[in-house]
């Protein structure tokens, strides 16, 4: 199952940021693959949502980059600002926070195990 | 894993870049995510062409600068609630320190020219260009947007106008001038034209016309006419220069009359001294005024005339107002041993109970509260 872009929208900056807490540094390419790992191919960044938003978050100051020259070609690290390590606990607990309203809103019975 | 030859990587950036994509970190971006994608997915001996128009094609809906189109539409976005933001807090403040400079203007609390100056200076300088910055964004067409900066800058320049008139700043009147041609020959003319083609703004067009009439009209009335001005100036150089007459030809007669007093007494002293320095300082407000030390009564054809500026002296008058003010006041002291004789009802001391500030207001009437004092003083010691 592959979730709307609607739904994803809301969510990529704490997605982005939240991997980049767990992992020093990353480059666009890097973010997409892990994120497809780690959702067991159901969350697909795009490149199209997901270098806007680098620029954005880059332009708020929550993260930095440094280049690094991989043979003829340049990359891009991404990694967080101290300001970007507080932002990211921030959106977490938001969407944490959020997600348990939803259940409520919606009647979500969760399976008790 | 396919192994990219130098020649493919710059061909990649090239087509990049030729795709539209401008910024150059996105280029980078993207140039650096296509290389992994292909390396990563294609087969050593794999078709590099064929396989990377199908990824590229994987990351754009139409075209692949609606990346940098939706990036800078992000980067802006912040821009634009920040610009909202700052606007409705100018707007709120000017709105805010106007309504309390007129409560204080007609109150006659001290402080309301400071909340006037504030409130029209936020909204014109602040409040009304980031009103256009973001109305401008909505219109689409150049027409639209025209005719919003020019309402906008009459809006800036009238507003202005206003402000420096009451503070008695230069120009103010053309700038006024120069909001009501924008407003009543430049944006009228465009908005009528344009606007009353289309049928369904008819109606609008027309009531919108009338009110930039109206409020062209309204400037206007209020102004005083160039020929308006000159009569004015007329009017007032001539009184002045009728008071000159009354001093003078007084001056005359307490001169003759204290001529032959061997014994002065200290208020008679203290007078002349009175007398000299107030001559000293309107012949210097007159310097300045007209570039001649006297009027004289042909002052029509010279064009010497007293305008309304506000009194400011250069320094060096400055100490003679000082040396009249302390003159004035030993003179008071003197006056308490003789009460029959007139005080001087001008205040030189901000606490003084007298209630007309000396030194405060219109050229014209610092020259009139001279040949006041002379007036007085002169009354007294004959």
């Amino acid at each position: 199952m592959n979730y709307s872009t609607e739904l994803l929208k809301g969510t990529l900056k704490t997605i982005v940021l939240k991997l980049l807490a767990d992992n020093k540094k990353m480059y666009g390419y890097e973010i997409t693959q892990r994120v497809k790992e780690l959702t067991l191919n159901k969350i697909q960044i795009t490149e199209g949502a997901l270098y806007p938003t680098l620029h954005s978050l880059e332009a708020d100051g929550f993260v930095t980059t440094e280049t690094e020259f991989i043979g003829k070609r340049v990359r891009k690290y991404y990694s967080l600002s101290p300001t970007g390590k507080t932002k990211t606990k921030e959106k977490v607990s938001e969407l944490a926070n959020f997600m348990e309203t939803m259940k409520f809103l919606l009647d979500i019975k969760t399976k008790t195990t | 894993m396919y192994c990219l030859s130098e020649k493919q990587i710059d061909f990649i950036l090239n087509d990049i870049r030729a795709r539209g994509v401008e910024m150059e970190s996105l280029q980078l971006n993207l140039h650096d995510h296509i290389c992994c994608i292909i390396e990563q997915n294609l087969e050593e001996n794999g078709d590099f062409e064929s396989f990377y128009q199908k990824t590229i094609k994987t990351f754009y809906k139409n075209e692949l600068w609606e990346i940098e189109e939706e990036t800078l539409l992000l980067l802006t976005h912040k821009n634009y609630y920040a610009m909202k933001k700052i606007m409705i807090l100018s707007g709120t403040f000017s709105a805010a320190t106007m309504i309390l400079g007129i409560l204080f203007k007609f109150m006659h609390w001290p402080g309301a020219s400071l909340f006037i100056i504030l409130g029209i200076g936020t909204s014109s300088l602040i409040f009304l260009p980031l009103l256009y910055l973001l109305k401008s964004k909505d219109s689409q067409a150049t027409k639209d947007k025209l005719i919003l900066g020019l309402g906008i800058l009459s809006g800036i320049l009238l507003s202005l106008s206003i402000l420096f008139k009451i503070m008695h700043w230069p120009f103010a009147i053309i700038l006024g001038y120069s909001a009501v041609i924008i407003l009543g020959l430049i944006l009228l003319p465009i908005y009528f034209i344009t606007g009353i083609k289309t049928q369904e703004n008819k109606i609008n067009t027309i009531t919108i016309s009338i009110v930039i009439i109206m409020i062209c009209g309204l400037w206007l009335t209020l102004v005083r006419t160039p020929y308006g001005s000159r009569k004015k100036e007329i009017t007032d150089t001539s009184s002045f220069l009728i008071n000159e007459q009354i001093v003078s030809s007084q001056k005359r007669i307490y001169d003759s009359i204290t001529k032959n007093d061997s014994l002065e007494s200290n208020s008679k002293k203290l007078s002349k001294q009175i007398i000299r320095v107030c001559e000293k300082i309107k012949s210097s407000i007159i310097l300045k005024e007209t570039g001649m030390t006297k009027i004289s009564t042909d002052f029509e054809t010279k064009l010497n005339f007293i305008s309304e500026a506000n009194f400011r002296l250069p320094g060096t008058a400055n100490k003679d107002v000082d040396s009249l003010l302390e003159f004035i006041k030993t003179y008071h002291l003197t006056l308490n041993v003789t009460p029959h004789k007139t005080k001087l009802p001008l205040s030189y001391q901000t606490n003084s109970e007298e209630k007309i500030p000396f030194f405060v207001g219109t050229n014209l009437i610092v020259l009139t509260q001279l040949q006041q004092t002379e007036l007085i003083v002169m009354q007294n010691e004959m």
